[in-house]
Order: structure tokens, then C-alpha cells, then sequence
């Protein structure tokens, strides 16, 4: 009974030291709590602001905008569809500016005239090779040649991965070739 | 003294405690309470916004890239009710900055905007003021609001102040046309209610996509992807921008120099039916083609080449020819007495100038256009073989040319219970037959492109999802041999020659025949008034191109031969230049070495 009493007060601790360790336990767990929530709220901030940016270009390529909202001139990002807009909007500008009417107004201001029947020498230019239509895009043909390629490690989960990766190693083992 | 002051801490127990469940309590009864399922309503109606994806319509390109119909950022202008702060502001700028669309530069419409703006709020918080207003109009708008923010900056809060704020906008694509009304005939144009013509009409599926309509949460944690919204195919034409561009001016020259009424002209490449050019009177400026109601008026069609059938007259004598030399019903020396009348069905055919011709050979009879041979050669031809021949060449059928608004034309044929005996003759000189010109463009291409007919189209290629399909040319029959086909284009080159034609063009040998035709009316034949056409191919030894021509109604001259041919020349003088198409010595000399 006395070993018993010795042993138990050998281990046993300080009273101050039991409020010391439950203090730390409840600092750590408070501690803990405070990154997880700051983590939290620092992603979710992140990701509602990158929401709300994405959901402002959505509004301007679809939406109602309003008369307030920053315009490419303040420096905002420009979506995809909007970079698409702007492009079709330039090259139908473009083509306003080089239609067959302007063209033929300019080479007229600046002295061409219209070439007569009789005006024109023929010379024959070994290999030459008359202009054909125009050719806006490839024929059709195989697609895996024009198929975008995304490499794996963008699309597939770690479990993927990791069953991917386990069952080439199961194969290397069992003396599967690749 | 732990016993002494316990009772504090018990105490500030229950006080905490007792605020806990106070306010829980507090909680639950507001989640419960009829007003906070008012505020969950609401909330789910602001919790989504309407979005409305347009897929760009796909453009339109000549044959050598030349942007023909392309899209252009425009807005719809509306307000939020809610936001509003100054309803006269909003009307005055509005109807300030759209003096330049017809539709809002009325007197109405700043009355109209301030009705609108000034409407409460109810259960509709958007309205619509304009649409259709332009980048730069929503520039000045947004410049405007910026500045009454800036001016009124340090005005008290609830003090009525200029301001712009609710005006909201919202983008969207519109069609826009770079070369304004340049082959504004073959384009054509879709109106806000559907309705459409020409190519944008006809290849309307192709290139349109399919607009979606989607309601996209609010919530910034849930923004989601946006729908994948295919764009419309684009299409590249057969026409050469340079080609329509000198056509058309030709063309408008001539109806200005002969009085006709309105005038057609078709190019197109006999060895595979692309049209190279379609000119039509009158046109419009497609980028305002809600005018066309007061340019097109009445009954005028859209397109002549393919809307409007007309009694061709003598240029149809090509194709009877070609289905009598075909058929072995008269060969090239076959001679005709020509005695200046001849009797059909009980009808008697008199020639152009009821003159007698006498003995006249199968080029006699086309060189000098003689309605009497031709009569004949027709009944030599019989009625059978004749309408057989004329529907192998196409006619009184469409031709399936790629464009909207095609007319079949008319051919009346034996078992018809208004065809006679007498149309026979009169059909064989192009009486009593309606066509269109690019009907008679495809039938006489025969004629051109050794006995076979190519369907007339204008899609060389479009464009689907990145890949570029172009058309093959397509034979939709060959109505007569090759043989026939090269002695009737030698027959008809030496009868232009022999009559010293105003079609002919120096170094190139051309092959055509001229057409006049007099208008039928209710009463009988008029014969102050014609038709007037030419249809002629060239160089005859490889033929590049094929001309149709037709002035309506020409006041100088009634006659094809003085008022088509020489426009025929003008059209083939322009050609043989912009296609590179060198004189015949030099091609033949060129092909040697």
C-alpha cells in the first residue's frame, strides 16, 4: 500500500502544472481553431472575390452592367467572350476601313486608274501559281492531330493518381511490360 | 471566502446564460415569424439574374477573304427602377445621345424614357428604353454619369441632383455590314421578326447558334461556368468583291444611259456553276436595311437574278437550237427558207421586222435572230422533244441555287390545259416562257461547259468548328453532247463576229446570243416597251466566264442588240482583266511553251 502511495506521488503532478497543461491544450485547440478559420476565411475571401469578378464579366458579356461599373479603360480584366467581342468588333472595323468603296476612293485620290484591256504585258513566270480562294481554317481530317491535349496532372484527383500509380507498380511487379 | 464570493460567479452564469437563451429564443422567432418567409421570397429572387448568351452569328467572306457581313458590340439600353434617382436626367440623356437612330429621335421619346423612369417600382424593376445603340453612344453615357458624380460630389444625401445612376446596359452582337450595299442583293438580311433573304435567309441555320437564356445565382460562391454557346458556321462566297463591285457600277451606268427601269446582270463560271457576281437593282445599305420597305416597294423583288421570271425573248433561241442540233431535228448547213411568216397552231410567227429573210443556214437564222426559223426548227423538233430538252435544261424548275426567294419560272407543257399548239412555235423564239436570269444563266452554261449543266451556287466554303468544308461543283444533268455544245458556241462566236456585235470585245472570242423581248400585259403583247438581254461566254476555246444580262424596260433603244450587248462588252472588259484572263494569241502562245 505504501509502494502504491510512493508510486502514485512520484508521478503524480503539481497542481499548478495540470492547470498550466490544460491551459496550453486549450490555447493549442484555440490556436488550431483561429488558423483553420483563417484559412478559411482567407480561401473563401479569395474565392467569393474571384467569384464576383467572374460573375462582373459574366455580366458585361450577358447581363445588365451598370453605368457605374469600371469599363476596359479603368484597367479591369477582360473575359474571354469580351476579348471575342472586342476582336470581332475590330476586324468588322478593319473591313469598314478597307471596303471595296474606300479602297477605290484612295487609289483614286492618290493617281491609280483602272487598268484598260490593252494596258496589260503577259509574261509567262515559271512556277507561279494563280491565287486560289481563300482558306480560313484546315480541312477536316484526323482530330487527334488538332485535339487539345490537357496533361493528366490537371484533371485527375490524388485517389486517381494514386490507384494509377499502384496499379503500374502492382504490374512492374507481376513483370508487366508497359 | 471561496464561499463568500461564489455567488457572483453563479450569478454571471445565469445572466450569461439567461442572454444566451434570449437571444436564441430571439433567433428562432424571427426565423419563425411571417415576415422572415416574406424576406426568404424576396431573397430567392435576388438570389438569380437573368443571363442571355448569344452565340456570335458567323460572318460571311468573299472568295478571296474580303469581310462581306461580320458582328459589331451594340447594347440594350434599360433601366433598373429601383436605382433611379433622377428621372428627367436619364430622359434628357437618352434622348440626347440616340438623335442619330430614326426610331428615338422623335418627339416622343424623352417623354416616353421619363414615363418609364418614372414608373414604381412594382414587381417589375427592369424596363427596356433602347436597343441596338453603339459602343460609342454608351461611351458618352457612362462619360455623362461620370461627370454629374463628379459635379454634385459634395451635395447632401436625399438632395435631387442630375444623375444617370440605374441606366444599365446590357451587350449583346449585331450584324454589321462592312461594304455597306455591295451585293446587298445576294447577302441579304434577317428583320427583327425572322424574316429574311438571300444568303443570310438561306444558310440562317448554319449560321446562326442557338441563344440560351439561364438564370446565374448571385451568390459569388456558387458563380458558375459559363454555358458553352457554339458560334453560328461562317461562309465564304463565290463572289469576288472586285467583280460585284465593277458589275454592279456597269450595271447602274447602263439603266442610267439606256432609261431602263431596272437591270440584272450574273456572272458566273460555267465549268462549275459558282456565281462570280449577281447585280440587281435596286439596293439597299444593309447596315439600315429596316429601309427596305421604301426602297423595294410594292411588288419589286429582292433579288431580280432569281425572283423575277420574265419572257426572255431570243436568247432563249440558244437553247432551242442546242435541243434541235442535239436532237439531229436540223444540223449547222440545214437551210430555211425564210418567206417572213410561218404558221403554228393556228397562229401566223412574224420575224423582228416583218421582214422576209430567204434562204437562210442555222447560223443565218441565229445571227440575224429570226423568229420565223426558229418557229420552224421548233416544229421540226416536235413538241415532245422540245419541252423534253427544255426541262433537261431546267426550265419551269428551280435551279436550287444556295439563295433565298428562288421562283420556278413557267413552261407550259402538252397536257397543260392552257398550252397550245401555237406555243410550241412561240416558246421556240422565248415567247410565252418565263425565266429567271439565273435560270437562263445554268440552262445556256450547257451550252458553254461542253453539253454539262452545273448547279449555279454561291457557298464555296463555310466554316464549322475550326474545320474549313468547301463545296464540290455539282452536275445536275447534261442536256446535250459535248459535240453539240462546241458547234452551237463556234455557230453563235461567228455570228458575233459577222454581225460586228457592240458585244464583242477585241483580242477575246466571245460566243452570245442578244435577246429582245416584248412585254406581255392582260391585253396582248406590248410594243412600245421590251425586255432586253444578252447572254454570252468567253473565251470560247476554255471558257472562264458566262454573262447574263437583262435591262427591264430601256427607253433609248428597245433592242437587246443595242442596249445589252454593248453592257455585256463593258461586264467582259472588266473580267478578262480581273481575272487575269490574257487575249487569246497571248494564252495560246502562253500554252505552248
Amino acid at each position: 500500500m505504501e509502494h502504491v502511495q510512493n508510486l502514485t506521488q512520484a508521478y503524480s503532478q503539481a497542481p499548478w502544472r495540470k492547470q498550466l497543461q490544460i491551459i496550453g491544450v486549450f490555447l493549442l485547440v484555440l490556436v488550431t481553431a483561429w488558423m483553420v478559420a483563417a484559412i478559411y476565411l482567407d480561401v473563401t475571401a479569395r474565392a467569393a472575390t474571384i467569384g464576383r469578378e467572374i460573375q462582373e464579366m459574366q455580366v458585361r458579356t450577358s447581363g445588365l452592367d451598370r453605368i457605374e461599373s469600371p469599363t476596359p479603360k479603368d484597367g479591369r480584366r477582360l473575359s474571354i467572350e469580351e476579348l471575342e467581342q472586342i476582336n470581332a468588333n475590330l476586324q468588322t472595323k478593319l473591313a469598314f476601313m478597307t471596303s471595296d468603296e474606300v479602297m477605290q476612293k484612295r487609289a483614286q485620290d492618290i493617281g491609280f486608274k483602272a487598268v484598260g484591256v490593252d494596258q496589260i504585258l503577259y509574261v509567262e513566270v515559271p512556277g507561279y501559281i494563280p491565287p486560289q480562294p481563300v482558306t480560313l481554317a484546315p480541312p477536316p481530317g484526323p482530330t487527334s492531330a488538332n485535339a487539345p491535349m490537357l496533361a493528366l496532372a490537371y484533371k485527375e484527383s490524388l485517389i486517381e493518381w494514386l490507384r494509377e500509380n499502384t496499379s503500374r507498380a502492382v504490374d512492374l511487379l507481376k513483370g508487366i511490360q508497359p | 471566502m471561496k464561499l463568500e464570493f461564489s455567488w457572483r460567479y453563479t450569478a454571471m452564469g445565469l445572466a450569461f446564460a439567461s442572454a444566451a437563451v434570449v437571444i436564441l429564443v430571439q433567433i428562432t422567432r424571427l426565423l419563425l415569424s411571417p415576415e422572415a418567409e416574406k424576406l426568404r421570397t424576396a431573397s430567392t429572387y435576388y438570389a438569380r439574374e437573368l443571363h442571355i448568351y448569344s452565340p456570335a452569328r458567323g460572318d460571311i467572306y468573299d472568295r478571296w477573304g474580303y469581310l462581306l457581313a461580320g458582328n459589331q458590340t451594340v447594347y440594350e439600353v434599360g433601366v433598373d427602377l429601383n436605382s433611379i434617382q433622377s428621372p428627367e436626367t436619364i430622359a434628357f440623356a437618352m434622348s440626347k445621345v440616340l438623335l442619330g437612330h430614326e426610331e428615338y429621335n422623335t418627339p416622343d421619346y424623352y417623354n416616353s424614357v421619363f414615363t418609364i423612369a418614372s414608373t414604381e417600382t412594382s414587381t417589375v424593376t427592369y424596363r427596356i428604353l433602347a436597343d441596338y445603340v453603339t459602343e460609342d453612344e454608351v461611351a458618352i453615357l457612362r462619360k455623362w454619369s461620370q461627370e454629374y458624380t463628379d459635379l454634385y460630389r459634395n451635395h447632401k444625401k436625399g438632395d435631387k441632383v442630375p444623375s444617370l445612376q440605374g441606366l444599365v446596359f446590357r451587350s449583346h452582337l449585331a450584324r454589321s455590314y462592312p461594304e455597306k450595299e455591295l451585293a446587298s442583293n445576294i447577302l441579304g438580311f434577317i428583320n427583327r421578326q425572322g424574316i429574311g433573304y438571300g444568303v443570310e435567309q438561306y444558310f440562317n441555320n448554319l449560321m446562326a447558334g442557338e441563344t440560351k437564356a439561364i438564370w446565374m445565382p448571385t451568390d459569388p460562391n456558387k458563380a458558375e461556368e459559363l454555358p458553352h454557346v457554339p458560334e453560328g458556321d461562317s461562309l465564304i462566297l463565290t463572289i469576288d468583291r472586285e467583280i460585284q463591285a465593277s458589275v454592279e457600277k456597269i450595271l447602274d451606268n447602263s439603266i442610267n444611259e439606256t432609261g431602263a427601269e431596272s437591270g440584272t446582270i450574273v456572272v458566273m463560271d460555267p465549268k462549275t456553276g459558282e456565281i462570280l457576281a449577281m447585280a440587281s437593282t435596286p439596293r439597299i445599305d444593309l447596315n439600315q436595311y429596316w429601309k427596305y420597305g421604301t426602297i423595294l416597294q410594292g411588288k419589286t423583288p429582292y433579288n431580280r437574278a432569281i425572283s423575277e421570271d420574265y419572257e426572255p425573248g431570243s436568247v432563249y433561241k440558244v437553247l432551242t437550237m442546242a435541243a434541235a442540233l442535239d436532237s439531229g431535228a436540223v444540223k449547222l448547213d440545214t437551210t430555211f427558207t425564210d418567206t417572213g411568216v410561218f404558221e403554228i397552231g393556228g397562229i401566223f410567227i412574224h420575224n423582228w421586222n416583218w421582214g422576209a429573210w430567204g434562204i437562210q443556214d442555222m447560223q443565218g437564222c441565229m445571227q440575224h435572230s429570226l423568229n420565223v426559223c426558229l418557229a420552224w426548227v421548233g416544229s421540226q423538233l416536235g413538241a415532245k422533244r422540245f419541252y423534253s430538252y427544255m426541262q433537261n435544261f431546267g426550265i419551269g424548275h428551280l435551279t436550287g441555287i444556295d439563295m433565298a426567294g428562288e421562283v420556278p419560272g413557267r413552261l407550259k407543257t402538252p397536257g397543260d390545259t392552257d398550252w397550245y399548239e401555237s406555243d410550241l412555235g412561240t416558246n421556240s423564239f422565248g415567247q410565252g416562257v418565263a425565266v429567271t436570269p439565273v435560270q437562263m444563266a445554268m440552262a445556256v452554261s450547257a451550252v458553254a461547259n461542253d453539253g454539262k449543266m452545273m448547279v449555279p451556287h454561291i457557298l464555296h466554303a463555310y466554316v464549322d468548328k475550326g474545320y474549313q468544308y468547301n463545296i464540290l461543283p455539282q452536275v445536275i444533268g447534261k442536256p446535250i453532247s459535248a459535240k453539240t455544245a462546241h458547234d452551237l458556241t463556234q455557230l453563235l462566236a461567228a455570228s458575233l463576229e459577222e454581225e460586228s456585235s457592240n458585244a464583242l470585245v477585241p483580242g477575246y472570242k466571245v460566243a452570245g446570243k442578244t435577246g429582245t423581248a416584248e412585254i406581255p400585259t392582260p391585253t396582248g403583247y406590248t410594243s412600245d416597251v421590251t425586255n432586253a438581254s444578252f447572254v454570252g461566254w468567253g473565251p470560247v476555246d476554255d471558257p472562264r466566264f458566262l454573262v447574263y444580262v437583262w435591262l427591264e424596260k430601256p427607253t433609248t433603244s428597245p433592242w437587246g442588240s443595242v442596249v445589252a450587248a454593248p453592257v455585256f462588252q463593258k461586264v467582259v472588259e472588266r473580267l478578262v482583266v480581273l481575272m487575269d484572263i490574257p487575249p487569246d494569241d497571248v494564252r495560246h502562245q502562253l500554252n505552248k511553251q
